[in-house]
């Protein structure tokens, strides 16, 4: 095989394999927008979508200190799709087909520094079985891969597990029919 | 005795275990019975976004996705067989075994859900262009159909057989299978366990749009489908808005031989040759060419010579998949032919093969404009037949360029006078 061949039959088709890893997580359709008004110490955040129809998506942001969120979920926000962790700081929404949602908290600032959002495009459809949080992308930012608590891939990512599991099934069910035939014998 | 019993026990359960995962696939998202809801979707999603809960990306994907596509029902489909089928999460890893129903896979962006595929659509000139002689042109074509490029994707059938084992391993979420495989379909269902939806077409063109319309609407994609039929419905507009008004005793008389000349008249090895040709060819006589073959009574028919004499076509249309094959000079030169208007005008010409493991509708859509050029010159001069190809290539693959690959090493587009 010559260097041009090995050019065209490997090294091209790695390279834009890798380049398309490296894409795909921000290949998603749907792109989440924040808009954020404050008047007096009243902050409202509006995230909007910019996507055709059908679109779902699942978004949460992180609040800093200094703002707090209304005792009465109603009052932050008249979406039937929110919730609020108060303990943590975050508010999550789920939006399907729904252009925009917003939310209110009280306190000082721009209502800029120091929030952390992410999203998620929840239609996006793919091959691979044991999707994690490195699908999830920060708002103007890339998608996020680290610094993420509850990233579900460690706990579904383990290919093999079930032919794993098969085969010592098997040989547990070998032992454990030794153990009775010599109880009984 | 006991043993036996206790075996017979274990074996079950085994059983049971590894059928578990194929038990779940049968189910809806978050254990729904019957129907998700908003409420349930939506505490999902955001319990998950929060971290409060233990479901995962695919769970509440695979929850939103129904809920917001299938309106939080499962989704049932009905193949162009016949046959039905459910689905009960998003088609998310596709098998496909010919090139007609992997072209609209691509063409509804879902190519990269594409993890296996006939040895046509990825090892030969079906999809994207490639010479007889497995040389590549349009890499952009091969490299974007699907992640990793098309001529990547696993091969899990050929002409003669399928790799059930190997498809069984990928497992696919459904199996587009050839309508004319059509009855391997339930035997291919028993032996991969998942749906197989059968879709396919033929030279008709509203069969051809019930394809499109058909596999559209099993990958939940009708949008998209209904966009590519109406852009194909644009396209024979074009040439119909003006042949429709030709008087029919003004229409020329042709013969079709899709499968070229290249053992002359009749390949005793394949059963087919100049001889052959179709009763039907709506790329030919939508666009105002009138079938000669039309009384025959089968689709695929052989004829005699003395007919095709008989028959004294206006216009011969030959094809080949190689069309240096297609045998256009030995028509002219064959001694038996030479009473023929065709032949004696020097109205014999190369057009594109409609065929290729299957029937091309995007191939077959560029003939009709071809066609149609060949057949009214003056009435459609003005159309660019390079930027018609380029632009219904780019409507199926997505890509640019792929009508002028064709070109350069078909030669006949470029080098064939019409």
């Amino acid at each position: 095989m010559n260097m041009d061949s090995i050019l065209k039959k490997r090294i091209i088709p790695a390279v834009i394999l890798i380049i398309g890893l490296i894409l795909l997580p921000v290949m998603g359709v749907s792109l989440v927008e924040r808009d954020v008004s404050v008047l007096d110490n009243t902050a409202t955040i509006k995230f909007s979508v910019d996507a055709e129809e059908p679109f779902s998506v699942g978004i949460v942001e992180t609040v800093p200190e200094g703002w707090n969120f209304a005792d009465n979920d109603n009052s932050v926000s008249s979406s039937k799709n929110v919730q609020i962790d108060r303990k943590n700081n975050q508010i999550a929404f789920f939006l399907s087909n729904e252009e925009s949602v917003s939310y209110q908290l009280t306190g000082t600032g721009d209502g800029k520094t120091g929030f952390k959002t992410e999203w998620v495009d929840l239609l996006y459809l793919t091959p691979e079985t044991s999707e994690g949080t490195e699908r999830w992308i920060t708002l103007g930012g890339n998608p996020v891969a680290e610094d993420n608590e509850h990233s579900d891939l460690d706990a579904k990512a383990t290919p093999g597990f079930g032919i794993f599991a098969a085969v010592i099934a098997f040989i547990a069910t070998g032992l454990a029919l030794i153990a009775v035939n010599r109880k009984e014998a | 005795m006991k043993i036996t019993g206790k075996l017979i026990l274990t074996l079950f359960s085994l059983f049971a275990f590894v059928c578990a995962p194929a038990i779940a696939a049968e189910s809806l998202p978050l254990g729904s019975d019957g129907e998700i809801t908003e409420s349930m979707v939506s505490d999902a999603v955001c319990g998950y976004m929060l971290g409060n809960n233990e479901l995962t990306l695919d769970e509440v994907s695979d929850a939103a996705y129904v809920y917001t596509v299938w309106n939080g029902k499962p989704h049932t489909v009905t193949d162009m067989d016949g046959r039905t089928m459910t689905f009960y999460r998003p088609i998310e890893r596709i098998i496909t075994t010919n090139p007609d129903n992997t072209r609209l896979l691509i063409a509804y962006g879902d190519g990269d859900l594409l993890v296996g595929s006939d040895e046509c659509s990825v090892g030969s000139r079906c999809v994207c262009p490639m010479t007889t002689g497995d040389e590549i042109y349009c890499e952009e074509c091969w490299d974007s159909c699907t992640a990793g490029g098309l001529n990547n994707v696993p091969q899990t059938s050929t002409r003669y057989e399928v790799n059930y084992e190997y498809m069984v391993s990928l497992k696919p979420d459904i199996i587009f299978e050839a309508d004319f495989w059509k009855n391997r379909a339930e035997d291919m269902v028993e032996k991969v366990g998942v749906p197989v939806f059968v879709a396919g077409t033929d030279f008709n063109y509203d069969k051809m749009k019930e394809h499109l319309i058909s596999v559209g609407n099993a990958l939940s994609k009708d949008k998209e489908a209904e966009e590519l039929a109406e852009f194909m419905d644009e396209k024979m507009e074009m040439i119909t808005s003006v042949t429709d008004n030709i008087p029919e005793e003004e229409k020329p008389t042709v013969y079709f031989a899709p499968r070229g000349a290249k053992k002359g008249f009749y390949d005793a090895k394949e059963g087919r040759d100049f001889t052959r040709t179709y009763n039907i060819y709506d790329p030919m006589t939508l666009v105002g060419g009138i079938n000669v073959a039309k009384d025959c009574a089968d689709g695929n028919v052989n004829v005699a010579v003395e007919q095709i004499i008989a028959w004294n076509p206006d216009v011969i249309l030959i094809s080949c998949s190689d069309p240096e094959d297609a045998g256009v000079q030995f028509i002219l030169d064959a001694p038996e032919l030479q009473s023929i208007t065709a032949v004696k005008e020097g109205r014999v010409y190369n057009v594109f093969y409609p065929h290729c493991r299957g029937r091309p509708s995007d191939i077959n859509l560029i003939n009709t404009i071809y066609i149609a050029k060949i057949l009214y010159p003056d009435k459609f001069a003005h159309i660019n037949i390079e930027a018609e190809g380029n632009e219904i290539e780019e409507a199926f693959l997505g890509v640019d360029g792929v009508y002028t690959a064709y070109s350069e090493y078909l030669k006949f587009p470029v080098e064939q006078e019409i």
